[in-house]
């Protein structure tokens, strides 16, 4: 999952991604609303954390501007701003959630998930594919009672296929949300994990979940429809 | 909270109705008194017409003295139980006297009297009260021939019951005590009505006025106000918009100080929270240790300026003054920014500092100056001069001028707290939007100005300060350093 730190105070902004890197997401960071925008324009981005006060275009302009071009992006408001008037304004201009700094990191992840869930539909925060399952709160997986130990990029890859489980998800679609900018031009780095992945999957000897269409890319399901 | 016993209304109204009441009461009693007098001269004057009736019927014939009976008028003082009698004395000898008398007389001797008739409260003989008409007359002579001699004068007096009289008078004082007893309670209720028409508008106001609140103190406006209310709505609609835009002001700096503070206090813990989950070398705790000290760094700065802010407000800084060499304070205001003025490439011009001196508070001149010039090195144009210039002319101004060309046009608002050319405050540095603010009243506290004005492309900041020491060589310290060197002459 992709996410957008829009946040005109570099070091807030450089800790908040590190925060959410720590936890597997791709993160990106913008310092103002024009690049905010810019970032914005391929839609690849499942969650905006975004200030309010921002030089130039304003975090509620940036708001105003996603929800006019019908931009899929939850957003989460993370602003010093606490007045109600200023949390029913962001909430009516089309937010999904409001958080006051400062803020304790555990809520502020838990919201974050919250609106990854509720990206993708889904309410449950244990995501189950066969005997597979994925707690996302925990960050843990396990598969036919046996913890799975993956490493942040693992969970994530496993996270975001098991959010779209039965799903064929492209390998430029992987790319475009789990990998930082930098890391998705490297060519096999997604293969690699894949092959990890499916290797600690089938480690506890149950029947393979996660299958490659050659051409088409992953899915995680019970069965490979195609098979 | 303030409340009055009475409302203005039932005061007037109270107070209108009081005086009417007086003045109602006050007439009626007058009217009664000069009423019950007029009734009492006029029963004295019928009886003293009836005595003089008897008096002139009162005749000396040759064997004495003889009273011709006149029905119409002897009938008021007929025998029976009649509450009128007269008695006439000639001398000290009773001559005639009224029937109702029964044949007795007066006690006493003839009272003491003049043909001009005396009037006075008295009694009648069986106890009932009554008037009295005294007064002397010289009865006729049946034979009146100049040769008759001259009659003796005659006392009569006559007493007349005032019964009917007191009825009359108590009548009258009934009828005037009612009257105006329910005039007074019907002039209360007119004034009442008429007190409500007239506070009409201030009711209006009062209502206008409990609908206000902070954020909500709308202009009042009384349709058709009287003319004593208009300075009144005048004077509170001029109050409401000192206190709404002191409320914005207010509300706007405690947005901004909890923006300034919680920004990178959320910063911090965030860096704190994700260093415990993750820094595991000693290296990565060092960095972030190095962050979270910056990050407490300018907390501290912000808030030692917001309470170097209150210390002012409240006035507990207090100019000692002594007397400055402005070149030496400026050198020294200088010298703090040097490097990063090195560093950005700026330059610094000083012109006629040399020599001038002024009575004031060293610190807090070069508080001023500091933040001036770190100012003009911060947001000034890189590679550009900046210009110090001092004048005389009217008490000392000191300029301090560079080209910043971000700056905004309109710098009317810089020097109010936090306040910062980018609206969303983003310098993560030094600056946290107080010094000039701090500026402005410290300028004010040695009883000087700061003015902050753009002129094309240049910023220029001035510090008018008054109390130049002049024609006073030995109270001019000599200077011992230069702020940046002077143009050549």
């Amino acid at each position: 999952m992709r996410i957008l730190v829009v946040e005109d105070f570099a070091p807030m902004r450089d800790t908040l991604q590190r925060a959410l890197q720590g936890v597997g997401f791709a993160v990106d960071g913008a310092g103002d609303g024009d690049e905010a925008l810019y970032h914005l324009k391929d839609a690849v981005h499942d969650v905006v954390v975004l200030d309010l006060m921002l030089p130039g275009v304003t975090g509620l302009e940036v708001l105003r501007r996603l929800r006019a071009a019908a931009h899929p992006a939850h957003v989460l408001v993370l602003t010093a701003r606490d007045a109600i008037d200023d949390r029913v304004q962001a909430l009516d201009l089309g937010a999904d959630d409001y958080l006051v700094k400062p803020f304790a990191l555990a809520e502020l992840l838990a919201r974050v998930r919250a609106l990854v869930r509720r990206a993708y539909d889904r309410k449950d925060p244990l995501l189950r594919v066969a005997d597979l399952v994925v707690d996302t709160a925990g960050r843990t997986a396990g598969r036919d009672g046996q913890r799975l130990e993956l490493t942040a990029r693992e969970f994530a890859l496993l996270h975001y296929l098991a959010l779209r489980a039965g799903e064929v998800v492209s390998r430029s679609d992987l790319l475009e949300r789990l990998y930082p900018l930098d890391e998705s031009a490297i060519s096999n780095v997604l293969e690699v994990h894949v092959s990890n992945l499916r290797r600690k999957l089938e480690a506890t000897g149950g029947a393979r979940l996660l299958h490659t269409r050659r051409g088409e890319g992953y899915v995680l399901a019970e069965r490979d429809g195609a098979a | 909270m303030l409340v009055g016993r009475w409302s203005l209304r039932r005061r007037l109204a109270l107070a209108a109705g009081a005086a009417a009441a007086v003045v109602l009461f006050g007439t009626a009693l007058l009217v009664f008194v000069v009423a019950r007098g007029r009734m009492i001269d006029d029963f004295d004057r019928t009886w003293q017409a009836r005595g003089a009736a008897v008096g002139a019927a009162l005749e000396y014939q040759d064997d004495g003295w003889d009273l011709e009976e006149r029905s119409e008028t002897m009938a008021v003082f007929a025998l029976g139980p009649t509450s009128a009698l007269y008695q006439i004395w000639v001398g000290a000898t009773v001559v005639a006297r009224s029937p109702s008398l029964s044949g007795k007389d007066l006690p006493g001797p003839p009272p003491r009297s003049s043909p001009a008739p005396r009037s006075a409260w008295a009694m009648l003989p069986d106890g009932r009260a009554g008037r009295v008409q005294t007064w002397t007359f010289v009865p006729d002579h049946e034979a009146a021939a100049p040769s008759a001699p001259s009659l003796p004068e005659a006392t009569i007096v006559v007493i007349a019951g005032t019964a009917e009289l007191h009825r009359a008078i108590t009548d009258l004082a009934w009828l005037l005590g009612w009257s105006t007893a329910v005039g007074a309670v019907v002039a209360a209720l007119l004034m009442a009505g008429v007190v409500a028409q007239a506070l009409r508008p201030l009711a209006a106001l009062h209502e206008q006025l409990a609908a206000c609140a902070p954020g909500r103190m709308q202009a009042v406006m009384v349709p058709d106000p009287p003319r004593e209310l208009v300075p009144v709505m005048v004077q509170l609609n001029a109050a409401f918009a000192r206190l709404e835009a002191a409320l914005a002001r207010e509300q706007g700096f405690t947005a901004d100080a909890a923006h300034e503070l919680r920004t990178p206090l959320a910063a911090l813990r965030l860096l704190l929270e994700v260093s415990l989950s993750e820094a595991d070398s000693p290296d990565a705790r060092r960095q972030d240790t190095t962050a979270a000290l910056a990050l407490a760094l300018r907390l501290q700065r912000l808030v030692e300026a917001l309470l170097a802010l209150a210390r002012l407000d409240r006035g507990l800084v207090r100019a000692r003054p002594e007397p400055v060499v402005v070149a030496e304070v400026m050198a020294e205001a200088w010298a703090t920014v040097a490097t990063a003025a090195a560093a950005r490439g700026i330059t610094c011009r000083s012109v006629g500092l040399s020599g001038v001196s002024i009575d004031t508070d060293r610190d807090l001149l070069r508080q001023i100056l500091v933040n001036l010039c770190d100012n003009a090195v911060s947001h000034g144009d890189a590679h550009a001069e900046v210009v110090i210039t001092a004048a005389t002319a009217a008490g000392l101004t000191i300029t301090i001028a560079n080209a910043a060309t971000a700056a905004p046009t309109d710098l009317s608002l810089a020097g109010q707290r936090l306040w910062r050319a980018d609206p969303a405050r983003t310098d993560a540095g030094r600056h946290v939007g107080i010094g000039l603010s701090l500026c402005r009243r410290l300028a004010e506290v040695i009883g000087g100005a700061l003015r902050l004005e753009r002129a094309g492309s240049q910023v220029i900041a001035t510090v008018q300060l008054a109390k130049v020491i002049r024609n006073n060589p030995e109270r001019i310290p000599a200077a011992t350093s230069e702020p940046c060197p002077e143009p050549a002459p």
